[in-house]
């Protein structure tokens, strides 16, 4: 028990800062000696004029110089990258744009190519037609150019036969006989 | 003394040694919590005054730490103005100054914080160095005296009242300390209040980082003495808590550098933007 209490004191002697020494000089921990408090500011002073010039002057100005580099550099590039995506978007525009004229161009090939189909099947049934009442005209006519000139050889014959008949002293059998003959002569058409 | 004294004749009555045996062991951690000069100046007499600027185990410390800032800066300097990217050492060390600036000044200053940039650096690194290698055996701990964080809060009060007063000019910057719309007859009370203020600043922050850097110097001694007090049976003990003790008080150096230049920022920040 007594060794505890005499630990106790010693604490309570070493945190009361009490000189044990009547006779020391009194230089306990908490009196304050002005030497030691003019050079500690002097160092200090020293110190901060010394760094001032040769440390944080440089440093800081490196320091700052990095950091401003660093700020304009992602500065750009957040400018460039806006930038670029502007001209991502001009150029999906761009291609857009392309892709609908070449639809555009494609649809109106095929619309044109379809029309001229349309007019030349439409041209030639026409053409054919015209053709066909061309020819059926012609025909028409020749048939009866032929008949025309089957008419007038029938009655150049009829002339001859007539002649014929008053050459040769007909009777009304014998005419009939020529007549029929001849009728069967005559092709049929 | 005389309370601890009777303190222990109170509860182990009989026991003389037992008084000198506690003043002894108390001696030897206040020897290893102490100073000791390294070259002795004579002290100078000006007025009354003595002042005895002898170079002590302290102040060397202070020096190395300069030393070794000013070794590691400039080489980080050299390396970075070399080439485009930053490298090991100094990309380190430029990464502790970006931690600086954007999470410590710039957050508790507001805006206009890069004129004041290379005063917090020397002052945050400062503290660091010197609290880190008071780690290394054989080193003593610059800012576990007294003196030398009243000297850093010192600084930090003179910047403060000179850039307050430069900012707001003389009678501004006094005028801005009372907060507005206080009624006349409160402003005796709060003129006292701010002026008490004023001063209670600085001196907690030297109280802060003095008491924080001195207490795991004392429990670890504390610790390591127990050993010698209550026989080698505790030894496993007294290291492991030890141990502790020290890995803490790495956190300890990095957090106290942090909060003395983050509240020196505060106050100066305060001091030049009064108007919030």
């Amino acid at each position: 028990m007594s060794l505890a209490y005499i630990y106790l004191a010693k604490f309570y002697n070493v945190l009361l800062f009490i000189s044990n020494d009547p006779g020391e000089k009194k230089d306990t921990l908490l009196s304050v000696e002005p030497g030691l408090l003019i050079w500690t500011i002097i160092i200090f002073f020293l110190l901060l004029l010394i760094l001032k010039k040769y440390a944080w002057g440089p440093l800081l100005k490196s320091l700052n110089d990095r950091e401003q580099s660093i700020k304009d550099s992602v500065e750009k590039a957040e400018y460039l990258k806006q930038e670029a995506e502007k001209i991502l978007a001009q150029n999906k525009q761009l291609l857009a744009k392309a892709d609908e004229d070449a639809r555009r161009v494609i649809s109106e090939g095929k619309e044109l190519a379809e029309k001229l189909r349309n007019d030349l099947i439409s041209k030639t049934s026409d053409d054919t037609a015209r053709m066909i009442a061309q020819a059926k005209s012609e025909i028409e006519r020749e048939k009866v150019a032929a008949m025309n000139s089957l008419k007038d050889e029938i009655a150049s014959l009829a002339v001859q036969a007539a002649g014929k008949i008053i050459d040769e002293n007909l009777d009304a059998a014998k005419q009939r006989k020529i007549i029929d003959g001849f009728i069967g002569k005559i092709p049929q058409n | 003394m005389r309370l601890l004294t009777a303190f222990i004749q109170e509860h182990a009555p009989g026991d003389s040694t037992l008084v000198q045996k506690v003043q002894d062991d108390g001696n030897w951690i206040m020897h290893h919590i102490s100073d000791k000069p390294v070259l002795t100046i004579p002290p100078i007499h000006i007025g009354g005054f003595t002042l005895d600027l002898s170079i002590s185990m302290k102040i060397l410390m202070l020096i190395i730490a300069a030393i070794l800032i000013i070794i590691l800066f400039g080489y980080a300097a050299a390396s970075n103005k070399k080439r485009k990217h930053p490298t090991g050492l100094g990309n380190f060390l430029e990464m502790l100054m970006v931690f600086v600036r954007d999470d410590i000044v710039k957050p508790s200053m507001g805006h206009g914080s890069e004129k004041y940039l290379p005063f917090f650096f020397t002052m945050f690194f400062f503290i660091l160095f010197v609290n880190i290698i008071s780690l290394f055996p054989g080193m003593s701990t610059g800012t576990s005296s007294i003196s030398v964080t009243a000297g850093l809060a010192l600084i930090t009060f003179i910047m403060t009242q000179v850039h307050g007063i430069k900012n707001n000019g003389f009678f501004g910057y006094f005028k801005g300390l009372i907060p507005p719309g206080v009624p006349i007859f409160v402003l005796p009370i709060m003129v006292i209040i701010e002026f008490l203020g004023l001063l209670t600043k600085p001196f907690a922050l030297a109280i802060r980082l003095f008491a924080n850097m001195t207490a795991g110097h004392i429990v670890i001694y504390a610790l390591i003495g127990l050993i010698f007090m209550l026989g080698y049976a505790v030894i496993p003990v007294s290291i492991g808590f030890s141990l502790f003790i020290y890995v803490l008080e790495i956190l300890v150096a990095v957090l106290q550098a942090y909060i003395f230049t983050m509240l020196s920022a505060l106050f100066i920040g305060m001091a030049i933007h009064q108007d919030h």
